[in-house]
């Protein structure tokens, strides 16, 4: 792709019809974008169809791919904001996500003793919607308490201040102290070791049902839209392709789908914010803040709005993502997944959005979910033997000549190299190529395409070091 | 220390601004828009600027010379606010700017530009140019998203204004570059070009012409007395002492901290004190 295909106009003439949507250029970017998903999807579905897998099973993992690709593109575009536009390095990210998912919880959780739950604390009962911006507004609030004391010093240490602060969460979270109390009149707590059970009900449904109101006016029924359309509508149409309990997965299919439309809301945001004046000084801001301080701009509000928003952004992450797997607990906020996203960045290019929409369904197609199916697909290939159990019983007959038992020793322990296999990744690509697939792409940080001004006597430039008057 | 033959009007006590006759007070800061008073600033156990006290005219040229280590880039950064003074007062158009923030002393219409060029390296000369000017209805964080069409009529202004200022550096064929890849007087120029477009009243050029080719430093020369004819003020700091006697109305000597003397270029070419500790004998 040569520089010239730059989304935009760069002071070239704009010939190509570019697709202008919400006052973006895509142009090319759509076309790349759709062809890398159309081929993801497409290994998945040949790898499946060579398993034999069922349609449900397909589908399922067809499902959870798209809920990868959905989750980490958005985290990347998040992350991008701090360090591909403003240059904040932030290993924290997990954190926010916590804080996101946790203060949703627990203000949208039904009240302690109302009814029907088994959980050890209630929440406020409040409506999902409200736990979500309340969950956003906890993840930004964080934010700024992580920036104001690392703001006025080197950018390293702000790197420290976040992972330290994401860990405080972790601990937290598991502490008993908090794990429980009585805040006004309401039993709530962050549930310790045990965690939180999500019980406000089905994201999903409540969503589709909120979406239902003005059907429900047309046609005189509540949650229209749920009940006729999905339920019967989709869901029924699906039953004859999976006669048991096709719900779940289709319910997999219509969330994963709602989290792409939320991605490209995503996209459409962080792209708004970096091209434009806003942008420009947080870049600014990136390459020299001093420089930027001395040409009239106050550089620490902009940095802490571009951080509050991205964290806010990575608590709203953080909901949709942990928020409709019926309960979460503490030790799914490892640091990991911070360092998972930092991969998905700079596989795409950190700077670039549509890398990091790229990067992240790169890192979820092939570097998360893609291992794990490999393995499936082989070992059904191979006709599902048993792996040796240790080490030793795999490396003695290679001596032999016998590959098998190494082979199926390594599938068997995919999850812990996969491990490896990222940070080969990140090894050569940092070595050989460092800005990632489209990092080197600069997108202009302007609202409008910077050519050259039309003005009333337009004299003839020499374009090469010449004198213009 | 200051020679007031263009005025009649007393220089005021820095103690007694609060008594000041409106009037007096009012063209006062017309006609002397800085004034450094007893400025002092150490780091550990050096003394770097020790009780400095100057004033400059409106719409002057006015040269900074002394010896490396005198305390000239210092002087600077205490006066635009990258260091905090220990004492003294730094006062712009009648306003106390003592410590304030680097940004906020941009804001008021007193900019600088580096000793060595700090170009945004990563963006083009055009971004470099529209980061600049002040006012920017789209730096708000929330129209950037929500009132795009409010903002692009401004950032046409803002292109255009920046188009218009390359061209009278003669680099607008560098627009597009990315600022990281222009050579080193390129970058002198885009450093005073975006300056400029801070509209600022005052311009701190520390060190503009150092490693400028003769060629390039006569026609940033020319621009420079073309701004100053136009209204802008200047205080450079150079190590020319060729340039700084042909072109600047008064001169102003640092020396370990302090100021040495000030006064017209004859009379500082031809003050002993100057030439012994810095001109090292004949000129």
């Amino acid at each position: 792709m040569s520089d010239a295909d730059d989304g935009g106009g760069y002071g070239q003439s704009v010939e190509e019809e570019r697709a202008v949507v919400f006052g973006i250029n895509f142009g090319n970017d759509s076309n790349m974008l759709l062809a890398l998903l159309a081929g993801t999807f497409l290994l998945y579905l040949v790898g499946g169809l060579v398993i034999g897998l069922p349609f449900r099973g397909l589908m399922n993992q067809v499902g959870q791919l798209t809920f990868w690709i959905a989750v980490f593109a958005m985290s990347a575009l998040a992350l991008n904001l701090h360090w591909g536009y403003t240059g904040l390095f932030n290993i924290g990210i997990v954190g926010f996500m916590a804080t996101g998912v946790y203060v949703a919880g627990i203000i949208s959780k039904p009240v302690f003793g109302s009814g029907t739950s088994a959980a050890g604390v209630g929440g406020f009962g409040m409506p999902l919607i409200v736990g979500i911006v309340g969950g956003m507004a906890a993840a930004a609030l964080l934010g700024l308490i992580a920036a104001l004391p690392a703001l006025r010093l080197r950018a390293d240490y702000l790197a420290i201040v976040t992972i330290a602060l994401s860990e405080i969460v972790r601990f937290s979270l598991l502490s008993d102290t908090l794990s429980g109390a009585n805040v006004g009149g309401y039993r709530v707590g962050l549930g310790g070791g045990d965690g939180l059970i999500l019980d406000y009900g089905d994201p999903l449904e409540i969503f589709v049902r909120t979406l239902s109101y003005p059907f429900d006016l047309v046609f005189g029924q509540s949650g229209w839209l749920w009940e006729e359309l999905y339920i019967n509508g989709v869901v029924g149409f699906i039953s004859t392709y999976i006669p048991t309990n096709p719900k779940p997965v289709v319910d997999n299919f219509a969330y994963a789908a709602f989290l792409l439309v939320i991605l490209g809301g995503f996209y459409v945001l962080i792209t708004r914010i970096g091209s434009s004046p806003f942008g420009r000084v947080l870049k600014a801001v990136r390459e020299d803040e001093d420089v930027t301080n001395a040409l009239g701009k106050n550089t620490n509000m902009f940095k802490i709005k571009s951080f509050m928003v991205g964290c806010a952004l990575m608590g709203l992450i953080g909901i949709l993502w942990f928020g409709t797997q019926g309960s979460v607990t503490p030790n799914t906020f490892r640091p990991r997944i911070t360092f998972y996203i930092w991969i998905a960045l700079i596989i795409g290019g950190a700077g670039s959005n549509t890398g990091s929409v790229m990067g992240g369904a790169i890192f979820a197609a092939f570097l998360f979910q893609g291992p794990r199916y490999f393995k499936n697909i082989v070992e059904t290939v191979l006709g599902n033997p048993s792996a040796p159990s240790s080490f030793g019983q795999a490396m003695l007959p290679l001596s032999s000549g016998d590959v098998l038992p190494m082979l199926l020793y390594t599938l068997d322990s995919i999850r812990a190299l996969q491990l490896f296999l990222m940070g080969i990744v990140l090894i050569y690509l940092m070595h050989r190529r460092p800005e990632g697939l489209l990092g080197h792409r600069k997108e202009a940080a302007a609202s409008i395409p910077l050519t050259r001004p039309v003005k009333s006597s337009d004299e003839d430039v020499a374009t090469d070091g010449g004198e213009s008057k | 220390m200051s020679d007031a033959d263009s005025t009649d009007v007393t220089v005021p006590d820095a103690d007694a601004d609060v008594e000041l006759d409106a009037t007096t007070e009012s063209v006062d800061i017309a006609e002397v828009p800085l004034k450094v008073r007893n400025l002092r600033k150490t780091f550990g156990g050096i003394t770097a600027v020790d009780g400095v006290d100057f004033e400059i005219e409106k719409g002057s040229m006015t040269g900074l010379i002394g010896p490396n280590g005198a305390g000239k880039s210092t002087t600077f950064n205490c006066i635009t606010g990258t260091h905090e003074p220990d004492s003294g007062v730094v006062e712009f158009n009648g306003e106390d700017i003592t410590g304030l923030e680097p940004y906020q002393v941009a804001n008021r219409g007193l900019v600088r530009t580096f000793q060595i060029a700090r170009e945004l390296a990563d963006m083009t000369v055009l971004e470099n140019m529209m980061v600049a000017p002040g006012h920017q209805r789209g730096e708000a964080l929330w129209r950037s998203v929500f009132a795009r069409d409010d903002v692009k009529k401004q950032e046409s202004e803002i292109l255009e204004r920046a188009w218009n200022t390359l061209e009278f550096f003669d680099i607008e064929h560098l627009a597009n570059e990315y600022a990281g890849n222009l050579s080193g007087g390129q970058r002198k120029l885009l450093e005073l070009a975006r300056a400029l477009l801070t509209d600022p009243e005052m311009l701190l050029l520390d060190e503009p012409f150092a490693g400028v080719n003769p060629t390039l430093e006569e026609r940033l020369l020319e621009h420079i007395h073309e701004l100053k004819d136009e209204g802008y003020t200047f205080l450079i700091v150079e190590h020319d002492m060729d340039l700084i006697m042909q072109n600047c109305e008064k001169v102003i000597v640092m020396h370990q901290g302090r100021i040495l003397t000030e006064g017209t270029p004859t009379d500082v070419r031809n003050n002993e004190d100057v030439i012994e500790a810095y001109l090292g004998g004949e000129v």
